[in-house]
């Protein structure tokens, strides 16, 4: 059974290898992991494409699928074996031509350490619940489950019966799991399982390494510790839901943006595969279709600084095409298939609630509070974050700074969006903070780990200093006060 | 207030800040590790024991099809039965001629079967009950 689930998973992680390689194209240790990590959020995120564009015209047909994953897979095979690359990022080299630094080792341990217990409590969460949490089988296995057993009735999964799985939320997921099956021939509960554990660790394999080819690889053990360390993250992992693979996306789109930005030449391509992550985000939740319209709003207005809006906006072309086809098939699903307006957006007295103060105060207060104990550290996560900022220090680089901008913009904009969406939820206004906002705050949470850590200073360039100083001590031991001058 | 004090804090203390980090991600992790080991005693999650409870009578419905669910549980058990049961459509209400009833509160209601997974039949003034015991009951109304 292992061979053929293993089978059934490498179609998708071969045509994310081939996407991913194909627009990042990195060398060095971190760059070969971040290459690895996109390929499996990607790749995902292509399949689930593929399967609806395949339901829409052929149905379930498992002869389908496997014909049109080889043709693909052949026709990009042939393309990259024309145009293969090799692309070296000079500071990584530079990087691993070094010995790691003792403080490097010690990071790297303690990261290894944690990320072991941390791959053992969700190994146990997932034996424990192999169905998932609630919404996992009330929505994103649910639909998997009606898309692969009803065979020429899988649109039965977007029945007014099945109203409260919500007919309209986006397919990454659930078709992610179904044409697994449907490559198989048969299903198991391995699948989504498998799914929520890869998703879950390749967001910690690409907030480390790609803060360790931005930064230092310090700084990415730093962030990836905060990350696992955060009693939110593992469980929420382990429960099947589409949390953390939207926040996957998210932080795919950011690293995108800033290896785009740190690039010597600005390679469009970067901004494609951005436009891609951003768009699949929005192919993984309803919150991702808001986070594609934050991500491109910022990139516009902070992402190309002193640029003339003209160059700014054709700037933007490679951005927008990466995102065209995914957001085609949204609009497929959205108008052909669901055919259900959003629950939120398609409330009663939308008015009435949007001049309501009282709204506003309530959810104003909710997120206050979340933020201000977020992580589940058992001490203020705000408090932690400003710590460790004041000990360590700032430093942004200049070649990160519009990165930085943009992503802060992004955050901003979803921040206010997430505001609005609770504002104007039909829902009991307590019951849906409470049982919602932690997800959605944790779709941003690697995202803002990666803008947080692009801002802090480097465990190495904090503590050089200190070095710096000993050795000017040193210099004035041995040399006369006067013969410094 | 000098800012570059602010930018570049001494040595001392970026250690500190990174053994907090490290300390920090170190006990909160092994603690979440202790109390997901601990919640394993609280015994079979929802979802799977749902899933078993109403997998049994799946071998008496069609392959497809919509039928009926009355309850006197939580929401959770009709998501549940459809979860279980897909690709058959579980409609909330007994309109459907076939409808699944799930008692959870009146065991007597039940009739629990000689063996595992047989269930027994009972003909009522309007239907029939096939009854797989602990409350779960197929009912089929009589075709008028």
């Amino acid at each position: 059974m292992i061979l053929t689930v293993f089978l059934s998973l490498i179609f998708p992680l071969l045509a994310g290898w081939m996407v991913a390689s194909g627009l990042l194209g990195v060398d060095g240790r971190s760059g070969r992991l971040t290459l690895s990590a996109l390929s499996l959020g990607l790749g995902f995120g292509v399949f689930s494409c593929l399967v609806f564009v395949l339901l829409l015209t052929a149905g379930p047909s498992q002869k389908a699928l496997i014909v049109t994953e080889v043709v693909l897979a052949a026709c990009i095979v042939a393309y990259k074996a024309r145009h293969w690359r090799r692309y070296t990022n000079a500071k990584e080299a530079e990087q691993t031509a070094d010995n790691a630094s003792m403080l490097t080792r010690i990071l790297g341990l303690c990261f290894y350490i944690v990320l072991a217990v941390s791959l053992t409590t969700m190994i146990v969460l997932v034996i424990k619940s192999p169905h998932g949490q609630w919404d996992a089988w009330s929505i994103w296995n649910l639909k998997a489950r009606y898309i692969f057993r009803g065979g020429a009735d899988w649109r039965n999964a977007f029945s007014g019966i099945l109203q409260y799985s919500h007919r309209d939320y986006p397919l990454l997921l659930p078709l992610s799991v179904a044409g697994s099956w449907i490559l198989r021939g048969r299903e198991s509960l391995v699948e989504a399982a498998a799914l929520s554990f890869l998703f879950t660790f390749a967001v910690i394999v690409l907030l480390t390494s790609s803060l360790g080819t931005l930064r230092s690889r310090s700084q990415g053990y730093v962030a990836g510790l905060l990350l696992l360390g955060s009693a939110v993250f593992i469980p929420e992992g382990a429960s099947q839901l589409a949390d953390v693979p939207a926040g996957f996306f998210y932080l795919a789109a950011a690293v995108s943006l800033a290896l785009y930005h740190s690039s010597a030449a600005s390679e469009g391509r970067l901004l494609a595969l951005a436009g891609l992550a951003a768009a699949l985000a929005a192919w993984t939740k309803n919150e991702g279709i808001l986070f594609l319209v934050a991500i491109t709003t910022a990139l516009f207005l902070f992402g190309f600084p002193k640029t003339p809006l003209t160059m700014r906006a054709r700037k933007m072309a490679p951005f927008l095409a990466g995102a065209l086809p995914v957001i085609l098939v949204l609009g497929a699903f959205k108008v052909g298939v669901s055919g259900a307006a959003n629950d939120i957006l398609s409330a009663e007295s939308r008015l009435q609630k949007l001049l309501s103060l009282s709204r506003y105060t309530k959810v104003g207060q909710a997120f206050a509070t979340l933020l201000w104990g977020y992580g589940g550290w058992g001490v203020s996560g705000a408090v932690l974050l400003c710590g460790y900022l004041a000990l360590v220090g700032v430093s942004v680089e200049p070649r990160n700074k519009p990165t930085v901008y943009t992503l802060f913009g992004a955050l901003c904009i979803m921040f206010g969006g997430l505001l609005f969406i609770f504002v104007l939820t039909p829902y009991d206004l307590d019951w849906h903070l409470q049982a919602a906002l932690p997800r959605l705050l944790l779709q941003l949470w690697p995202m803002f780990l990666l803008t947080f850590f692009l801002v802090a200073r480097t465990p190495e360039a904090a503590l050089a200093s200190e070095s710096k100083e000993r050795l000017r001590h040193k210099t004035e031991e041995v040399l006369p006060a006067d013969s410094l001058h | 207030m000098d800012l570059n004090k602010l930018k570049r804090p001494p040595a001392i203390a970026a250690k500190f800040g990174v053994t907090l980090i490290i300390m920090v991600a170190l006990c909160s992790s092994v603690l979440l590790l202790r109390t997901t080991i601990e919640s394993f005693a609280d015994g079979e999650d929802y979802a799977s024991s749902y899933q078993k409870r109403f997998q049994v009578v799946k071998r008496l419905l069609p392959e497809r099809g919509t039928i009926g669910f009355r309850s006197d549980a939580g929401g959770g058990d009709w998501f549940m039965a459809n979860y279980a049961l897909s690709p058959i459509l579980v409609e909330y209400g007994v309109g459907p001629r076939v409808y699944l009833l799930n008692v959870t509160r009146d065991k007597a209601a039940s009739v629990e079967p000689e063996r595992p997974g047989e269930y027994s039949v009972r003909h009522t003034a309007g239907g029939t009950v096939y009854d797989f015991g602990g409350g779960v009951m197929l009912v089929e109304r009589d075709s008028r």
